[in-house]
């Protein structure tokens, strides 16, 4: 709420409505101009007029002026751009009827279950439907891809085909290959190598997921392998 | 007055040239200039040289011939005209050597700053003699642009150039963060504004229907659309920084004014077009006119896509993509370049006396232009929508990014950026063609020095009782003030309540000041032009948070003298990146070969970053720039800055060492180390808990 009372906020209305009555009266100077000036020479006998009939005495270095009427559709459209204009203002600053982009988000996460109101109690969507085995990995490894193309592919390549860092594809294995101890490395990560420990940033869940897919790129032919290092694990 | 229409011609082969020439290391990445440089000399050079060559030729041909007397001083004629091509030498010169100030369209330092207002000043002081001292009772419509023009570019130019210098070659906006964003798009969209569409309406106004000799279709329409545009325009500037940390406000004055600017615009439009009533037969065969008309309508074209793409929805999806790229060019290759080359046609042949040499070659030109235009324009579209898509999209689940990886979606229209090359070659052959043909012209003819137009005549006869805007007419020096007012209007209301806001309420710092380190690092991303293509502003979208981090807040800026957003992403976003799991030895390799780190990357490599030494001489200068305009630097941090930068840039390098033992430890004072630094410190955020209690 004490946002509420900032500055930007109290004055925003203000500045909309100084605006607002800027607009008007600016073109309705200019509207009222034109449409006083002589407008609809053409339909005066009822017949459509000649151009010389609507041509302006003056001409300057050669170029000579008609005074044709504003075209409607154009008029109309000015009018609707300009109602438009007031409208808008008052549906997201005066009423505020539709959100403004920090609002969309909020309402954007909320619609993904993702709002965090640190307020309310612990909700109790947090109960997860029932998996099958087979569901429960495939969710885990789709989980785990997500979090390996944010986090891994600056070192080991989208295809885990490695670059800084080692090929996690190949069967050659530097610190084990057992999902402990994968995750034991993500985890704390091999710091003189350039791993980073991954525990402040990424949740148990997270690294628990990505471990699996990790695992599950063996085998995989990436496109650029980086050669072997380690010691070659057997397939168990 | 002559002659200078002549050098106006030849500055503007060279800015052509320049310019078009400079369009096609954008498209391969030099190894020698890297795109960050190019790209402002390409900008510079297509706005500042061959458009202002452009639009001053075009004035000083018809200016005197709509007052019927010479141009007020040709001493002024000539220092205007020399000044401003030393003005394009110093910027040709500078801007590959990383001098900037990076603030897109502005990046000139301000020594040439300076020297750029004291030309256009030369300038308005010869424009303005020249209409007093005329011989027509009357101003004609393409007078008042130009008086428009003038007008709004010297208020802008100012303003948006305040900068503190700490060196001959080096300062800091005064502004910082959200404020300079406002000024900056301010300035950024009115340049758009006043430099390449209202002089050119002007143009438009005298050329067109010199060409096409009929009368221009409405009187009345002149009136009432240059007096909307020279109002509305200014407010639009926002639109350049919707969904951003700016007030909503003042975002949505930016949706709205855009819209209202439809009609104003397609008067321009229309009164063109219409012109043509009657001479539509002649179009099919005369080129100038065939590209005046498809200038006409380029201009209609992209003046109905800027509205649209200022509602906050629409620009949710093309802002930051190429669909930008293409808008632009269908105003810069289709209305600047094709009018200018109408005018072009029928100008150099009545200047020589002759006819023009090749109408077959011409027309070549007409076609290659075009579909240049069309391809050229028609992949950006492509490309900005695909790629602004596949950022926002989530998969099935709805809980992940259906593209996480950011190169995947750059990888996805590589294709259209080959298309865009062939656009842009064909557009380019057919300058080439132009060119020639031109010469040709003038080799046949031989130069008419005066024309029977400046031979001074009696007064035209003064009109009365013609209305009101008839009297104004009459009266530039009135007509000047009220469209100085009408301009203005914009600034005053919008900007400056966003300016005051900082001395009322100033926002709360989210993040601790730069070290020097730092600093020096931010410098080295200015010089390099990182911002071109990687900007630093999050936009509250879920897409975006879950891609990049916590969206931003213009407490993340409060320090930011220039601010970085950047407007275009043709890499990620960098306003967290120090929050990224990313190790300095990674920085280092992807600075060195960035293909190495990230596949398919099209990032150019920056080798040299990692032994050029980091120049320290201005350290502790640039700091207390800073602590002038408000960044809370104590002396004694100042004093010991340079210890401080040693301390903190050999703890990288014994990082790097450990990571790669070829890295020498001894090697601490390179433009790399300042870098990194400065890219670790990207989107690190004061605790939450240390936040609260400054609340307090």
């Amino acid at each position: 709420m004490s946002q509420m009372l900032s500055w930007s906020n109290i004055s925003s209305p203000l500045a909309v409505w100084l605006m607002v009555f800027f607009v008007i009266v600016f073109m309705g100077i200019l509207i009222y101009a034109a449409i006083m000036k002589k407008d609809q020479v053409h339909d005066l006998s009822g017949k459509a007029l000649d151009e010389q009939d609507l041509l302006l005495e003056h001409e300057y270095d050669g170029i000579k002026e008609l005074d044709n009427a504003l075209p409607p559709w154009w008029k109309n459209l000015f009018y609707v751009s300009l109602i438009f204009g007031v409208i808008y203002m008052l549906i997201y600053h005066t009423f505020q009827v539709w959100n403004l982009p920090e609002a969309e988000y909020v309402k954007e996460l909320k619609e993904a279950g993702l709002f965090q109101d640190t307020t309310a109690p612990e909700s109790p969507s947090n109960a997860k439907p029932v998996l099958s085995e087979t569901e429960q990995k495939e969710s885990m490894l789709k989980a785990g891809k997500q979090v390996f193309m944010v986090n891994c592919v600056a070192c080991h390549a989208p295809d885990g085909g490695g670059a800084v860092g080692p090929n996690l594809c190949d069967e050659y294995w530097i610190h084990g290959n057992t999902k402990a101890e994968i995750i034991h490395i993500i985890n704390e990560g091999v710091l003189e190598k350039g791993m980073i420990s991954w525990k402040t940033m990424l949740s148990a869940d997270r690294i628990e997921q990505v471990a699996e897919y990790i695992m599950s790129l063996q085998g995989t032919t990436p496109a650029n392998p980086k050669e072997p290092q380690g010691i070659k694990v057997d397939k168990s | 007055m002559v002659a200078s229409v002549l050098f106006g011609i030849v500055g503007m082969f060279i800015g052509l040239i320049l310019a078009l020439q400079l369009a096609s290391p954008t498209f391969n990445l030099g190894p020698y200039l890297s795109f960050g440089r190019v790209r402002p000399l390409h900008t510079n050079a297509v706005i500042f040289a061959f458009v202002g060559n452009a639009i001053f030729m075009g004035i000083y041909y018809s200016l005197p011939r709509l007052c019927k007397t010479p141009m007020f001083d040709p001493l002024l004629s000539r220092l205007h005209f020399w000044g401003w091509q030393l003005i394009i030498v110093a910027a040709v010169i500078t801007l590959p050597l990383g001098i900037t100030t990076t603030k897109e369209y502005a990046e000139l330092e301000w020594p040439i700053d300076i020297a750029i207002t004291l030309v256009w000043v030369v300038f308005g002081i010869n424009m303005m003699g020249t209409i007093f001292k005329r011989r027509e009772r009357h101003m004609y419509v393409a007078i008042w642009f130009y008086i428009g023009s003038w007008l709004a570019v010297a208020v802008l130019h100012i303003f948006n150039s305040f900068e503190l210098p700490y060196a001959w070659f080096g300062s800091y906006s005064v502004y910082a963060g959200v404020q300079d964003a406002l000024v900056q798009w301010w300035y950024g969209h009115n340049a758009v504004a006043f430099f390449l569409t209202t002089p050119y309406l002007g143009l438009m106004y005298y050329f067109l229907p010199k060409a096409a000799n009929r009368p221009i279709f409405s009187y009345r329409l002149s009136i009432i659309h240059f007096w909307a545009l020279v109002f509305l325009y200014i407010w639009a500037g926002p639109h350049h920084v919707l969904n951003s940390a700016v007030p909503d406000w003042a975002e949505s004055l930016g949706t709205v004014f855009s819209l209202m600017l439809i009609a104003p615009s397609w008067g321009g439009m229309l009164n063109g077009l219409l012109t043509l009533r009657g001479a539509w037969d002649r179009v099919r065969e005369d080129a100038a006119l065939k590209f005046m008309v498809v200038a006409v309508t380029c201009y209609g074209m992209a003046v109905f896509e800027g509205p649209m793409l200022s509602l906050k929805n629409v620009n949710a999806v093309a802002h930051f993509t190429d669909y930008i790229i293409g808008h632009v060019h269908v105003g810069g290759l289709g209305w600047n370049g094709c009018l200018t080359f109408g005018i072009l046609y029928w100008l150099v042949p009545k200047l020589y006396g002759t006819k023009l040499y090749s109408q077959k070659l011409a027309s070549v030109h007409f076609w290659l232009a075009t579909l240049g235009i069309i391809l050229y324009v028609v992949s950006m579209y492509f490309a900005g929508i695909t790629q602004g898509l596949m950022w926002l999209q989530f998969d099935e689940s709805g809980e992940f990014l259906k593209y996480p990886n950011f190169l995947e979606t750059v990888q996805e229209i590589m294709t259209m950026y080959k298309v865009r090359v062939i656009g842009g070659l064909l557009y380019f052959s057919g300058a080439i063609v132009m060119v020639v043909n031109l010469w040709k012209t003038a080799k046949a003819g031989s130069f008419i020095a005066c024309d029977s137009a400046l031979v001074p005549t009696k007064y035209g006869p003064l009109e009365v009782n013609k209305g009101v805007h008839r009297k104004l007419e009459g009266l530039p020096g009135l007509f000047a003030v009220l469209a100085a007012l009408a301009i203005l209007a914009g600034g005053l209301f919008e900007l400056i309540p966003a300016l005051l806001k900082e001395f009322k309420d100033p926002t709360v710092a989210l993040v601790e000041p730069y070290t020097a380190l730092e600093l020096e690092g931010r410098d080295i991303y200015r010089k390099e032009g990182c911002y071109h293509c990687h900007s630093q502003m999050i936009r509250p979208f879920r897409a975006e948070t879950t891609r990049y981090g916590d969206y931003s807040k213009p407490g993340d800026y409060v320090y930011e003298h220039p601010f970085l957003w950047g407007s275009r992403r043709i890499g990620p976003d960098l306003q967290r990146v120090g929050k990224r799991p990313l190790t300095a030895h990674w920085h280092f390799t992807h600075l060195i070969d960035p293909q190495s780190t990230s596949q398919g990357s099209i990032m150019p490599p920056y080798p040299w970053l990692a032994t050029k030494p980091l120049e320290l001489g201005y350290t502790r200068a640039k700091m207390k720039t800073m602590a002038t305009l408000g960044v809370p630097y104590d002396p004694y941090q100042i004093d010991s800055a340079l210890t401080d930068l040693r301390m903190q840039a050999e703890g990288i390098a014994a990082e790097l060492h450990q990571a790669d033992p070829n890295i020498d430890v001894s090697q601490w004072n390179t433009e790399m180390i300042a870098l990194i630094a400065y890219l670790k410190k990207l989107g690190v955020r004061i605790e939450p808990a240390a936040d609260k209690e400054e609340k307090k």
